[in-house]
């Protein structure tokens, strides 16, 4: 990379951060209200615990369907096995 | 290529199937992400309502939604979703059999979109807008996202039932637009509870 390319980087980095200001992120969390604030924590429990328990369950699931699948198959070979006349 | 796959342990070599289609998990992904911006939304309107003003919502001089109409828009969307259970275990039987319940599950599905834009213009001359308020901005953010949800899937379903009646349907394109139906419905009663008391 050029010298003149990392000066340019570097120039860029430190103007964003000399010349940005500080963003609430959402003013309607900065409540002092006790019903306010249970909503804050009940969205928060919902928007962490929700993504968790999906992945989870589509886990379980694909678990589920790999343990059907490997007793099928075992079935099917007994199946056969039996078929097959012994020599 | 496979998505999900596993060895088969007869196997010599290394033949493997999926576990599920990958249309299904395709959907299934999107289904985990679509389940979040709902989440999103209901949790903001939590925040929102709980600093209304004197913990009054819907706020002073905003209309009331029609909670007893839009119970009767829910009833209809639920039957929908049992008709189509009915007619993916008919499908997996003899898949012919399965129209009907499938032409009846879209019906009701179409019933409760139309239903629900019949309530939107009551409410508009109502003068509840997107504007309005952030009681009008919830109400058509979250349940307008949640119609166009619907009508998406819908035109899944009927896309499965032209197919169904010229006999190409296929299982994986058939599981994966039942998915979309079942999310749609099963989210309904959350955004109802939510949203209307």
């Amino acid at each position: 990379m050029s010298a003149a390319r990392e000066a340019l980087r570097r120039g860029l980095a430190a103007g964003v951060l000399l010349l940005s200001s500080a963003a609430s992120a959402c003013p309607m969390c900065m409540s002092t209200q006790e019903s306010n604030r249970a909503a804050y924590i009940a969205g928060s429990l919902l928007l962490t615990l929700l993504p968790l328990g999906m992945l989870i369950g589509l886990a379980v699931y694909l678990r589920r369907r790999m343990r059907e699948q490997e007793r099928e198959d075992d079935a099917a070979r007994t199946a056969t096995a039996r078929a097959t006349p012994s020599p | 290529m496979d998505a999900v796959i596993v060895k088969d342990r007869s196997a010599v070599g290394a033949r493997r199937r999926p576990l599920i289609p990958n249309a299904v998990l395709g959907m299934l992904i999107f289904i985990v992400t679509e389940a979040m911006f709902f989440a999103g939304l209901i949790s903001a309107l939590t925040i929102v309502r709980s600093s209304a003003m004197g913990g009054l919502w819907p706020p002073p001089g905003q209309p009331r939604l029609p909670v007893g109409q839009t119970a009767f828009n829910t009833a209809a969307l639920l039957v929908s979703g049992l008709l189509l259970l009915f007619a993916a275990w008919r499908f997996r039987r003899e898949a012919r059999s399965a129209r009907w319940p499938l032409l009846a599950s879209v019906l009701l599905g179409l019933t409760f979109v139309a239903l629900q834009g019949v309530e939107w213009v009551a409410l508009l001359k109502e003068g509840l807008t997107l504007t309005s308020g952030a009681h009008g901005g919830f109400f058509y953010l979250i349940i307008g996202m949640h119609a166009a949800h619907a009508v998406a899937a819908l035109v899944a379903l009927a896309v499965c039932l032209a197919r169904l009646m010229r006999g190409t349907l296929e299982g994986a394109f058939f599981g994966a637009a039942q998915a979309f139906w079942y999310f749609v419905v099963a989210v309904w009663p959350v955004l109802y509870l939510r949203v209307y008391f």
